[in-house]
């Protein structure tokens, strides 16, 4: 019986992303049955169950607590409407990039912002009866986006397939759909409305409050997080070795202030070692050899643990006491 | 008694109505989606079908009835429709009730004919209540009486259309207020501009060259011609008149009346003489029916009533009278139910079946439906 049960992407470019992350991090995924098995294993992490879902199977999983933790897009997991109290995003990861936008006929050259789309449906109805058609995956969001912008002159009409070519198929008037670059919306004779932008959306690390969680599954999840966490202050740091001698402590600890870093040690008298912002470090180290007599070292560190990390804290405060 | 209740009920839609019917339970989504608009998908059960959401739970007896009356009515004399079953409702806002009975009657006639017949309805519902033991309030509202008051203000085609639309937008009429105390610049349309200075079948010829040198695909459901003269229509708006900002104060403050019906009527004829309203004398005219409506109700039976101008309904099903009738001591729960007049649904789902040999052009629709169980627990 494991632990904590992570969902991790199934197919596509979200599952390389995801494996790579949390390579990345060290904790690699592999996988038991070879490539078609669907159960895998973390690296490190023996009380971890990982099972590779659709990015929608994960969001339900999430939903209904199958699962403790997950990787899904920000779209899908709004897109549960009420259910999506019950989920905890606990880190965004930077990749699956995608916006959620109104997009209209590219012909319609009098239709640029969502006021122009509110008054056309308004006369489309008074003119035929009939509302405008709002094609889309993305049900709820689209409800309480043009419900806020004051549009209620319009129907939706479910999409299950590709939604961009239901315009061009002649059963929807415009879309609400997920763009990267907007070059398929052109392809298909559509553009964005210049305030039609959704949801800015990237894959999440979520976290679901329907699973149960005892004490072991937190223990499990915080420390995966630390690591998460220490990876990425790894990336982001460098780790100076200054020689400046003892008299010029006081003025080292004051540059490293400055930089924005913090010491690490001192291991002899006057030898400091400092963690500093990767993009200051070339800055910081030639003001620590200005200061003193020995060399200045920069490395790269691959991780850096903190005491008690600000990403499973403040996940375990979101979660609630035990 | 809830029989009781119920009883009482049966005998003032019989008295309206020439038939009872059993309209099904499931009904076509798509009917209710076009009728209500998205936010029923929140109000109303929907069931998948073959197709998308092809099915819901009625979520209320008017609409189905309405598509009985036009498959089997012989629509050549006036004709009533009576019913009593359950509706289904998701509970959102609190609202306690996922299923619930309701009984009451719709009756069509001639657009005149049912106007005479418009205090009769009212009454229907407030004597079965009465008969069932329960002294309601009357709550009152007139979608005409607004309309007409919109006109009167001769506000600009463009804004009275959006004050009309807003009224059946909770905290709409606010919105609309708040727009036209801050107007947003006029957006700058060169083309349109361009487009306004040529004649209607020259503009078309421009916009649809354009979009061919663009290869640009028209889809979706409007012609170049549309867009063309929108396109022209933004280009002169860049001079046209802005909202009269007093006429829209003086919508809000008429709205906002709400009073005993005679207190009301006196305060809206008062109301009218304001320089705002540019001509009068057909919200006037709406408002005589009104009252005249209301005296022909409360002559005999005085009941406890107020009257609002901004009183609109939920569910945009009403185009002329409206009332409900409330249990106040029912708190949250007060509505026993209500009803109206309704000649602009009938068109629209007589529209949506194809219209067929029992066009209803020239008839109108109102009708009444009350809750029973509420009724009863009103008596307790």
């Amino acid at each position: 019986m494991s632990t904590l049960i992570i969902g991790v992407p199934s197919k596509g470019r979200l599952q390389e992303q995801t494996l790579a992350f949390f390579a990345d991090c060290g904790l690699a995924i592999s996988q038991d049955g070879g490539k078609r098995g669907y159960a895998a294993r973390m690296a490190g992490q023996a009380a971890v169950e990982v099972r590779l879902l659709s990015a929608g199977d994960i969001t339900a999983a999430l939903r209904d607590g199958d699962i403790h933790v997950g990787v899904t897009g920000e779209d899908l997991l709004r897109e549960l409407g009420a259910g999506f109290q019950r989920i905890i995003m606990v880190k965004p990861l930077g990749f699956g990039r995608a916006d959620l936008v109104v997009a209209a006929p590219s012909a319609w050259l009098d239709v640029t912002t969502m006021a122009d789309l509110d008054e056309v449906s308004a006369a489309m109805r008074a003119r035929t009866g009939k509302r405008l058609r709002v094609a889309t995956k993305y049900l709820k969001q689209t409800h309480a986006f043009l419900d806020g912008r004051g549009v209620d002159d319009y129907r939706i009409v479910e999409s299950l397939g590709a939604t961009e070519g239901a315009p061009a198929a002649g059963v929807a008037d415009v879309i609400v759909d997920i763009t990267t670059t907007g070059a398929t919306l052109s392809a298909n004779h559509l553009k964005t409305l210049s305030d039609g932008l959704i949801l800015k959306s990237q894959a999440q690390l979520a976290a679901s409050r329907a699973a149960t969680w005892p004490p072991e599954a937190r223990a499990v999840f915080a420390a995966i997080l630390d690591q998460i966490e220490a990876r990425e202050h790894g990336r982001a740091l460098k780790l100076v070795r200054a020689a400046v001698g003892a008299a010029k402590a006081e003025a080292l600890q004051a540059l490293v202030v400055r930089m924005g870093g913090r010491l690490a040690s001192e291991s002899e008298p006057g030898l400091f070692a400092f963690y500093c912002p990767a993009e200051r470090a070339p800055e910081a180290s030639a003001a620590a050899a200005a200061l003193g007599a020995g060399p200045v070292g920069v490395f790269g560190s691959d991780y850096v643990f903190e005491r008690t990390g600000a990403l499973s804290r403040r996940f375990s405060d979101d979660l609630g006491p035990e | 008694m809830t029989h009781d209740a119920a009883q009482a009920i049966r005998d003032a839609a019989s008295a309206l109505a020439t038939r009872w019917i059993d309209p099904p339970v499931l009904q076509p989504a798509g009917l209710y989606l076009e009728l209500a608009g998205e936010d029923i998908r929140a109000r109303a059960y929907m069931l998948a079908g073959d197709d998308d959401a092809a099915f819901c739970l009625r979520p209320d007896m008017t609409a189905p009835a309405v598509r009985e009356a036009l498959r089997d009515g012989d629509w050549t004399k006036p004709f009533g429709v009576a019913y009593d079953g359950l509706v289904f409702r998701r509970q959102v806002d609190g609202a306690k009730e996922s299923e619930f009975r309701q009984i009451g009657a719709e009756v069509f006639a001639s657009a005149a004919e049912i106007a005479r017949r418009e205090a009769d309805v009212t009454v229907a519902a407030l004597d079965a209540c009465r008969v069932a033991g329960v002294e309601p309030r009357v709550r009152l509202g007139d979608v005409g009486v607004f309309e007409a008051l919109v006109e009167a203000c001769a506000l600009p085609e463009s804004w009275s259309r959006r004050v009309k639309r807003a009224f059946s937008r909770p905290g709409g009429l606010a919105t609309v207020l708040r727009e036209a105390a801050s107007p947003p610049a006029p957006e700058e349309s060169v083309l349109g501009e361009a487009l306004a200075a040529l004649p209607d079948d020259r503009a078309e010829a421009v916009v649809e060259e354009l979009l061919a040198d663009a290869r640009i695909v028209l889809v979706g459901g409007r012609t170049i011609g549309e867009i063309a003269a929108r396109l022209r229509e933004k280009g002169r708006s860049l001079h046209a008149p802005r909202a009269d900002a007093d006429a829209l104060k003086l919508i809000a403050d008429m709205t906002a009346i709400e009073a005993a019906p005679d207190v009301a009527f006196d305060a809206l004829r008062t109301a009218a003489k304001n320089t705002a309203m540019k001509a009068p004398a057909p919200f006037l005219a709406a408002l005589d029916r009104a009252a005249a409506r209301w005296t022909a109700v409360a002559r005999d039976r005085k009941p406890d009533a107020t009257f609002s101008a901004g009183f609109g309904r939920g569910l945009a099903y009403y185009d002329g009278f409206v009332f409900e009738l409330e249990a106040p001591t029912l708190g949250a729960r007060a509505s026993l139910g209500g009803g109206g007049r309704y000649d602009g649904l009938l068109h629209r789902i007589a529209a949506s079946q194809g219209g067929g040999p029992k066009s209803p052009a020239g008839w109108g629709a109102a009708g009444f439906a009350l809750r029973p169980a509420r009724i009863a627990e009103a008596v307790r």
